[in-house]
């Protein structure tokens, strides 16, 4: 008797979809996933990048290793936007790793208005299958919209940040964290469609870097006369 | 008694006269208040009135009344001086949309326009719908005019001009109604006019039922000629309108606006115009420049470039207006002039199923709108070129341009470059694989002999380093 009272209240939560069931994920497997090209990260993410998905990449630092994560994918699409990239893309280096050159386009802005303007037209446009923005900070509103125009037209988005020491609730489809420390790339997931936040896993995304010589063993060989 | 040769002539020509040209254009331009306002255009020389909107009419005005006595019969009437040049370049402008019609206008400055119609039977079929077609351009252009068939280029200019509307394939019908004219209405001298009045012809009827002999006796060779063209019977060879290979269009603004969006009514007309310019012609353009024109005889000057081939008007409005988001406009404008030199011949781009996907815009049309509000050089490609020296080794190409290919030997490169070289403590770094010597560039002023090493930073991150007299640089990151 108690039970079936207690009982009543969430099925009615349930009727209205206001409570997220883990199992839920196996509805949604009409949902075009891009693989991340890493199998360990694939299976996090509940197949890789959800197409039409606004990917948070909160950076340690940049220059770590942000760029090989993404290399597969962006093989494999035609057509990727670089939003505000600290530095300049470098094209011989991108060619050694067989990316379509003439189909990276870069934007400037000035102020991040105009960024957050030139992300949504290109968004709406829906002609470019991956966009990659560097943001100081973006607004909970900004990401919601973000979040809405980037579904409607399928593209996927990355946001790159820094490190945040607090987390805000943002509508972001994933949040990662990435690092890299002298142990090796680490991917840190602090949140995720269909799933728990993860602890820190490495990631292989050394095999697109030029080979590193162990650290440990030859520290003191290569520490030598430059 | 007409001469038996003009009754089995058929009516080959078609003359438009719109008497207000000028007038019923600018008050196209104008919000519908304003057009109610009482309006004219004046004579500047004898201080009288040409043109008059209806609502002047309306308070007792007509054309040639002078200027004094307008004022006191309406004390709200707005003057503006009446302007040749621009009613020309009005009339080739109308005479350039009527050439989607047909193909043989010559313009009768400065309100008339010459149509040949019987080369057109077989195509419109008949007369009426022919005389539809322009009806509609007619009221595209909101232009009060007249139009009268005529079996001579004169018959024809002179009905139109006495303000008859026929349109018919029967001489019989252009004749009596020719014929009723009065001989004001025709293009004689005042002097002739006045001597055949003293011979007791009133009407052209009378003057077309005289023998041209007797005439020509009497009055000289002029009559005889004169008399001879408007019977169709000599053919005067026309000057037939030839589209240029251009589009200019100034529109005169009326009064001074001081900002952009006060303008866009304007120049959505004048895009519309463009469209159909370009569309008449199946081309397409990449610049348009907008310049718009101060009381100092200076302007101020857009110049709008798209990366993608443009001809809607919607399309080319939406781009001009992000333009001038970005540009504000600093004096107010008199004028405004649209003007597109470089054409390019439409058709269909081969569309690359992958790279369009379900987009809504092609990637051309959402560069173009990028580039109109962030500037020309914030949006942009890397090409790889065949260059050596690192910095070299890339360059940014205009996002609309197609880039070239080279083909490049594959080395390790970072995926990031540092724009400019920073100096670093070296210490800082552990090696983990170098050198690689480049020496390159001693042709010109910028040699460069470097050594490129690949170090780790304090995070662990690979960084592109080199070394050369000056010392340590870091040039670039992988990862």
């Amino acid at each position: 008797m108690v039970s079936t009272i207690a009982a009543q209240p969430i099925q009615e939560l349930l009727a209205k979809g206001l409570i997220w069931q883990g199992q839920q994920q196996a509805e949604d497997s009409a949902q075009r996933y891009a693989s991340t090209g890493y199998p360990e990260l694939d299976k996090t993410l509940g197949g890789g990048w959800l197409a039409g998905s606004v990917n948070e990449l909160q950076l340690a630092q940049n220059y770590s290793g942000e760029l090989a994560l993404l290399l597969p994918l962006l093989r494999e699409v035609t057509g990727t936007v670089w939003l505000n990239p600290p530095q300049e893309p470098y094209a011989p280096g991108w060619h050694h790793h067989q990316l379509d050159i003439t189909q990276q386009y870069v934007i400037r802005t000035e102020t991040e208005r105009d960024a957050l303007w030139a992300l949504q037209q290109t968004l709406q446009a829906g002609c470019m299958p991956v966009v990659l923005a560097w943001f100081a900070n973006v607004s909970a509103t900004a990401v919601r919209l973000i979040q809405q125009c980037a579904q409607q037209h399928q593209v996927t988005v990355f946001v790159f940040t820094s490190e945040q020491s607090q987390t805000e609730a943002r509508a972001y489809t994933n949040r990662l964290l990435l690092e890299r420390s002298a142990k090796g790339f680490f991917v840190n997931v602090l949140k995720r469609r269909y799933g728990w936040p993860l602890p820190p896993f490495p990631c292989a995304v050394d095999r697109h870097l030029p080979k590193r010589r162990l650290a440990k063993a030859t520290a003191q060989v290569v520490h030598g006369p430059w | 008694m007409v001469p038996g040769n003009t009754l089995r002539q058929s009516n080959r020509w078609l003359f438009l006269h719109a008497p207000q040209l000028l007038l019923d254009f600018q008050l196209t331009l104008q919000a519908p208040a304003q057009q109610q306002q009482p309006q004219a255009l004046v004579c500047q020389q004898r201080q009288c009135l040409l043109q008059l909107n209806s609502t002047a009419r309306q308070a007792g005005l007509h054309p040639g009344q002078s200027l004094a006595v307008a004022r006191s019969l309406c004390a709200e009437l707005e003057v503006r001086p009446y302007q040749e040049l621009q009613e020309q370049q009005l009339l080739r402008q109308l005479a350039h949309a009527f050439y989607q019609d047909i193909a043989q206008i010559a313009l009768f400055p400065p309100q008339g326009l010459l149509f040949e119609v019987r080369s057109l039977q077989r195509l419109y079929g008949s007369l009426a719908q022919l005389q539809q077609r322009l009806q509609q351009r007619l009221q595209h252009w909101q232009l009060t005019a007249s139009l009268a068939s005529g079996f001579s280029p004169l018959a024809a200019q002179l009905l139109a001009q006495a303000g008859v509307n026929i349109v018919t394939g029967e001489a019989e019908l252009v004749t009596a109604q020719l014929g009723l004219l009065p001989l004001s209405k025709t293009t004689l001298t005042p002097e002739v006019q006045k001597r055949l009045t003293g011979v007791g012809i009133q009407h052209v009827a009378a003057l077309l039922a005289l023998p041209a002999s007797s005439l020509s006796q009497r009055f000289g060779k002029p009559m005889s000629h004169y008399l001879a063209a408007l019977r169709g019977q000599v053919q005067a060879p026309q000057h037939y309108y030839r589209p240029p290979p251009y589009f200019y269009q100034r529109v005169d603004l009326l009064s001074e606006i001081s900002d952009w969006p006060r303008l866009v009514f304007v120049l959505k007309r004048m895009l519309k115009n463009l469209e159909d310019f370009l569309c008449a012609r199946q081309l397409c353009t990449r610049e348009l420049i907008i310049e718009a024109h101060h009381r100092n005889k200076e302007y101020t000057r857009l110049h709008i470039r798209f990366a993608h081939d443009s001809w809607q008007q919607a399309d080319m409005l939406s781009l001009c207006q992000l333009h001038m988001e970005r540009q504000p406009l600093k004096t107010p404008a008199l004028e405004l002039s649209l003007k597109v030199t470089r054409l390019r011949p439409l058709r269909a781009e081969p569309q690359d199923m992958l790279t369009t996907g379900h987009g809504r815009w092609t990637p051309a049309e959402l560069l173009s709108r990028l580039q109109a509000r962030l500037g020309e050089t914030a949006v942009y490609r890397l090409a790889l070129t065949s260059e050596q020296r690192p910095d070299r080794a890339q360059q940014s190409v205009r996002a609309s341009q197609k880039a070239s290919t080279v083909t490049v030997r594959s080395r390790v490169r970072p995926l990031w470059l540092l724009t400019e070289p920073e100096p670093v403590v070296i210490n800082e770094f552990t090696c983990q694989w170098g050198p690689e010597r480049i020496d390159s560039g001693w042709w010109d002023n910028h040699h460069l002999q470097r050594d490129y090493y690949i170090g780790l930073d304090a995070h662990a991150r690979q960084a592109w380093l080199f070394k050369d007299q000056r010392g340590w640089f870091l040039h670039g990151w992988f990862g």
